[in-house]
């Protein structure tokens, strides 16, 4: 009696896009060569915080470290002129 | 005035009521006067924006804000600059940083037309900062002026190809 079937085989999992991996491999600092994070771009320190106004981790933002101390340090020079928001 | 002493050039920033700002000769002076009184020499001062503040400042819920770059001796600090800031009435919020990182060509783009040439070429003196070639600029210009006159002439063909396309739709209709 065949009481169990035969597994399938198991489909060829597919390959991710290397160009994927390449891109992100710098933060998004890196990869513009900018040195200097200005606190008078809210446009860029607004994709680094969350709705609540709390700053990404480097996880979620991807930046590296030099550039994550750099972007902190905008930010908190914008909280300061309220152009940007301590707590929303 | 910095004479003979190394110089360093700073940015402020100014946050004062959109009421004030709208006498913008006063506030500049006012704005001056700080600056002069901690020996200060103005390279520009401009209004950079008027928007609603993230949070109320004093009440305000709108402020205009106010970009200058001034140089200084290194001796002579900037805290008397914060402290006049902090007495003033007109001034809610004053934050004053380094600016070395700004070449020249940073800070007129930032001031634009407001930068003070004078004292904007003595800054390049004692950077040893180079001005940026205008005939590239001159160029640009004259391929922009380049590009529109062959638009015109590509233009000026396609006329006679367009009054084609709308006589099609004419014959179905009759």
């Amino acid at each position: 009696m065949a009481r169990f079937k035969p597994k399938p085989k198991p489909k060829p999992r597919k390959r991710r896009k290397m160009v994927r991996f390449r891109d992100r491999a710098k933060c998004r600092f890196c990869r513009e060569n900018i040195t200097y994070i200005d606190y008078k771009d809210t446009q860029t320190l607004q994709k680094l915080v969350t709705t609540r106004g709390k700053m990404l981790s480097r996880k979620r933002s991807g930046n590296c470290a030099k550039h994550q101390r750099a972007a902190a340090r905008a930010l908190k020079r914008a909280r300061f002129l309220a152009l940007m928001a301590y707590v929303s | 005035m910095p004479t003979g002493k190394q110089t360093r050039v700073y940015e402020a920033m100014f946050l004062v009521d959109t009421r004030d700002a709208a006498i913008w000769d006063d506030l500049t002076k006012h704005i001056e006067g700080i600056l002069a009184r901690g020996s200060a020499e103005l390279v520009g001062i401009t209004r950079w924006d008027e928007r609603k503040l993230a949070y109320p400042v004093a009440k305000h819920k709108r402020g205009t804000y106010v970009l200058t770059f001034f140089q200084m001796s290194r001796g002579d600090g900037v805290s008397g600059i914060e402290r006049d800031c902090r007495l003033s009435e007109k001034i809610l919020r004053a934050l004053v940083l380094k600016a070395d990182h700004f070449t020249v060509a940073d800070m007129r783009a930032q001031l634009g037309e407001d930068i003070r040439e004078d004292v904007a070429k003595k800054v390049m003196d004692a950077r040893g900062e180079k001005e940026p070639p205008p005939p590239e600029a001159d160029a640009d210009g004259e391929e922009a002026a380049e590009e529109p006159s062959a638009k015109e002439a590509a233009a000026d063909k396609p006329p006679d190809a367009e009054p084609a396309p709308p006589k099609p739709p004419e014959s179905p209709e009759n």
